[in-house]
């Protein structure tokens, strides 16, 4: 009588290990961004506005968009972030696009959720260096404002609804249809054959093991410095160069980052939390280096360097900031 | 009866206290017999299985991931908020569900608090291990081109051919010992691994550098393979040890214990509930027994206190009556006293002239016998000379002592006496004004006047009286009414004023008060009415007369009759000095209906 059901069991289990096994062989590591989920375009276009709105700095100089320029990779092009009173931020600034995406925020993940993240720079003083009570007391002022955020929320202006709006539209900043999304969901000629070459020599040099997912990365922490001591040969360490260990003080943390997203990554240098690659060769240089422990030939990380080109996406339909603006990003 | 007299106060607050105790406790008792919130109990054992299956299901894809069934880590990542969102979710629940039993509470955030920690602990560990198992897998995929890499190497190298082969062997023997320990680790293989590594290491010792770097390379590979290795059977044993689904299942057991200890716990409140209620009712069905008892009662005493009101207002009409009756006696003997004054004067004038009668009788006699002698045929001259001479003398002693205007004059007198008595009777009619109508146009000055007509037997002799009359207006009124206020006070200022050398006075004033009101007051210079008694003189049935002398009604129908016209009768006195009433008419009564029906009832009465 107990046969059956225990049969039964194994039998599905079996049955479910081979259908992952057959389905990891074609399986590609990177997946294309789903269609976006629906969300409040109240809330999208109040987010919007407060993403650009400078009074949520204290000298009413800096927007999140000052360092998060849409038209450009949702990032500053800076070595690190200028903040209020053209302080000199400790790290390079990540992109705003796709950053739903990540499984945390900030480099070393201390935000669980975009609503958390949108508090950090408010009140960060080398940032906007200001606060919500502060914040609150200018925007109340702003009659058009507060009678929009009395059509979202029903408590209107607060600061949890301004991390809300913000959140909600940092959420409507996927990049979807990028070529390499074209090419996974089937068509072969989206990519050329040097770039389905990089994309090969991505996976063979194991680049895949960390920058993998939806979001090619921004799913794991990593260690900077994996297979050699990054930060020994770089010199000069910083607070920001503990990462992860700055949140756990946890010993096995010193140097843990979370692993970036490639989405874009043509359009976000300089690169590396600390802004040290300027440009991509710069960069997969770095990683074949401390992170994969290899050598590799020229032309594998030239062909690597192409097919990262193919993963710009677009943003509302167009695609996402001017490549050649990489020509005039010099330090 | 005694014990629950709720007009003793203490017994007064002991009820109010007690009702208070009462509803208190019936409200404690619904308060916690409130339904349990069972939507939230629910939520919270759904969240949780939700969790446990969330768990659960995560092990399977940190395995998934462990052995390359999948080649992201989305879904490894992807539970994170969904963790943190059902976390919060138990957290609100339950401290809404237990939020009035914090010691429920309590131990369920305690072990809340224990399924964090534990799941901070397993959170970690995924991170790690999705860091250590990148590593280990690239490293895994590289040994071989390593190794192969620097066999190829080796072999385009200038290396004597022992070592050649040495060297492959060696290769060979540490790229399966290293996958080998890479897919279970132990120590044996570990010291194999270490020992071909010194050898490889030896070997290429003294090797060109490309060839060295080479052999870098693979050890650096096979030293993060070893070590990630040892890492990763840490991190799934730790992962394996975390107790997320015990501390879930903790959590399930203690939700499940604190709700059936509330339902337990309730359903003690609820028959406490019930019980009390049931004390309550009877409660209540004896106050009602007794609201009926005290209702009937009450009902009783009602009827006897009309009955007895009845009787006094009979009484009252008796005594009313009585106090009319011993006016008019007053007013009897004053009349009786004015009338026999000038009754003794018309009689004594009788009298005085009864007496002038017999000279003229004799006269008339001897004036008879002498012309009947001069008619007789015979005369004898002299006896009618006699005869003549004592009509004469008769006639001239009548004549002389003027006997007829003695006569007129006493008949004069005689008539003087009986106006007077008509005078006093005229005063009497006026007095009452019994032969007009009850309300008319009246002085008050007469009014005055005739009440000291009447009083006058009291006042002679005995009181001076002083007129200050201003001008006043007529008043509208009941005269009788208002006459006999004004006798009755004057009957108590004369009854006040003791017998004594210096002189009593009563001192009538009348004066326009306002243009519509009239003022009246009678003075006196008697006793004066002691402190203690001023407030109750008005009152019915007070005297300070011996019993039988005085009914006690006086001022107090006085009061009434002034009230009823629209007036006010004040009092004004010092004990040894005298009594000032005064009396405030209107000239125009507010209401005369009122006047007459009550002047119809004294009437009546």
């Amino acid at each position: 009588m107990h046969h059956r059901p225990r049969s039964a069991w194994l039998l599905a289990l079996l049955a479910l290990l081979a259908s992952s096994a057959v389905r990891a062989q074609d399986d590609d590591p990177i997946k294309p961004i789903p269609a976006q989920t629906a969300l409040d375009a109240r809330k999208v276009a109040l987010g919007e506005r407060l993403f650009h709105d400078r009074r949520l700095s204290r000298d009413n100089s800096l927007a999140c968009a000052s360092c998060h320029d849409l038209g450009r990779g949702g990032v500053d092009g800076l070595r690190t972030s200028l903040g209020i009173g053209g302080a000199v931020g400790p790290i390079n600034a990540p992109t705003v696009f796709n950053s739903s995406l990540n499984f945390r925020q900030f480099w070393d993940g201390r935000a669980a959720s975009l609503e958390e993240q949108a508090a950090g720079p408010v009140h960060n003083p080398k940032e906007m260096g200001s606060d919500w009570k502060e914040v609150l007391g200018k925007l109340s002022q702003d009659e058009p404002l507060v009678a929009l955020f009395k059509a979202s929320y029903p408590d209107g202006l607060q600061s949890r609804n301004i991390q809300d709006a913000i959140a909600t539209f940092e959420r409507s900043l996927t990049t979807p249809n990028a070529r390499i999304d074209k090419y996974l969901r089937g068509d072969r000629a989206a990519l050329t054959n040097d770039e389905l070459r990089g994309y090969q020599l991505f996976k063979a040099y194991g680049c895949v093991a960390c920058h993998q997912g939806v979001n090619i990365g921004g799913n794991m922490f990593q260690t900077f410095g994996v297979m050699g001591d990054y930060f020994q040969r770089r010199g000069n360490v910083t607070a920001a160069d503990l990462g992860r260990f700055n949140v756990t003080a946890n010993e096995g943390d010193r140097h843990v980052f979370k692993v970036p997203s490639l989405r874009n990554v043509a359009l976000t240098a300089p690169y590396f939390h600390d802004g040290s690659a300027q440009t991509l060769p710069d960069a997969v240089e770095v990683m074949f280096r401390y992170q994969l422990g290899r050598t590799a030939p020229q032309q594998d990380k030239d062909l690597i360097v192409k097919f990262l080109y193919t993963l710009t996406g677009e943003h509302r339909g167009k695609p996402l900031g001017p490549a050649d603006l990489l020509a005039g990003r010099k330090p | 009866m005694k014990k629950f007299d709720l007009k003793i106060p203490s017994v007064r607050v002991l009820c109010a206290l007690s009702a208070v105790v009462l509803t208190g406790v019936l409200a404690l008792l619904v308060l916690k017999t409130r339904g349990i919130d069972l939507d939230a109990y629910n939520e919270i054992v759904a969240t949780l299985r939700r969790l446990k299956q969330v768990d659960a299901e995560w092990n399977v894809t940190v395995l998934h991931a462990k052995t390359g069934l999948v080649a992201d880590y989305d879904a490894v990542a992807s539970p994170l908020p969904l963790v943190t969102s059902l976390e919060e979710a138990l957290r609100g629940k339950t401290g809404e569900l237990w939020k009035d039993r914090a010691d429920s509470r309590d131990r369920l955030v305690a072990l809340l608090d224990a399924y964090k920690a534990a799941m901070d602990r397993k959170v970690a560990a995924i991170e790690r291990f999705k860091s250590q198992n990148a590593i280990l897998r690239n490293s895994s995929r590289f040994l071989p081109m390593a190794a192969t890499d620097l066999a190829e190497a080796t072999r385009a190298s200038g290396l004597d051919p022992v070592g050649k082969l040495q060297m492959e062997q060696m290769l060979g023997q540490l790229l399966a010992d290293t996958m080998a320990y890479s897919l279970a680790a132990d120590e044996a293989l570990r010291a194999r691994v270490d020992g071909s590594t010194h050898a490889i290491g030896r070997l290429t010792a003294n090797a060109p550098p490309d060839i060295q770097q080479r052999a870098q390379s693979l050890f650096a590979h096979v030293d993060t393979v070893v070590r990630q290795q040892d890492r990763g059977s840490k991190l799934l044993a730790e992962l394996a040890a975390v107790p997320t689904a015990k501390a879930i299942d903790a959590l399930s057991d203690a939700n499940a214990a604190e709700h059936d200890r509330l339902l337990i716990v309730q359903q003690a409140w609820r028959e406490a509930l019930v019980a009390y209620c049931a004390g309550l009712l009877v409660l209540l069905a004896f106050a009602a027994w007794r609201l009926v008892g005290s209702w009937r009662l009450l009902a009783r005493t009602n009827s006897a206190l009309a009955q007895t009101n009845r009787h006094l207002k009979e009484s009252q009409m008796h005594l009313v009556q009585a106090e009319k009756m011993s006016a008019l006696g007053q007013m009897v003997a004053g009349i009786a006293h004015e009338i026999n004054t000038p009754l003794a004067y018309v009689k004594g004038t009788f009298g005085v002239l009864g007496e002038q009668l017999s000279p003229m009788q004799r006269l008339a006699a001897i004036s008879y016998q002498f012309t009947r002698g001069m008619r007789e045929p015979r005369r004898d001259t002299a006896a009618l000379n006699e005869q003549l001479r004592h009509v004469e003398t008769s006639a001239k002693a009548l004549v002389e002592h003027r006997v007829l205007d003695e006569v007129a004059t006493l008949l004069e007198d005689g008539i003087h006496g009986i106006d007077q008595i008509a005078e006093i009777v005229q005063n009497l009619k006026n007095f009452s004004r019994l032969d007009r109508a009850k309300i008319s146009e009246f002085s008050v000055q007469a009014g005055l006047d005739s009440t000291l007509l009447l009083a006058r037997h009291l006042l002679k002799g005995k009181v001076e009286v002083r007129k200050e009359y201003g001008a006043v207006r007529a008043i509208h009124g009941s005269p009788s009414q208002i006459n006999q206020v004004f006798l009755n006070i004057v009957t108590n200022a004369v009854q006040a004023m003791p017998q004594r050398a210096e002189p009593n006075v009563l001192t009538l004033r009348t004066a326009m008060d306002d243009a519509g009101t009239v003022r009246v007051e009678i003075q006196d210079n008697g006793s004066g009415i002691p402190k203690d008694v001023m407030s109750k003189i008005f009152d019915p049935f007070f005297t300070t007369k011996p019993i039988g002398q005085g009914t006690g009604m006086g001022l107090s129908i006085s009061y009434k009759i002034i009230q009823e016209h629209g007036g006010r009768i004040l009092v004004d006195s010092e004990p040894g000095i005298g009594t000032v009433f005064t009396i405030l008419l209107p000239v125009k009564a507010p209401e005369r209906a009122a006047v007459d029906a009550d002047d119809a009832a004294l009437v009546a009465a």
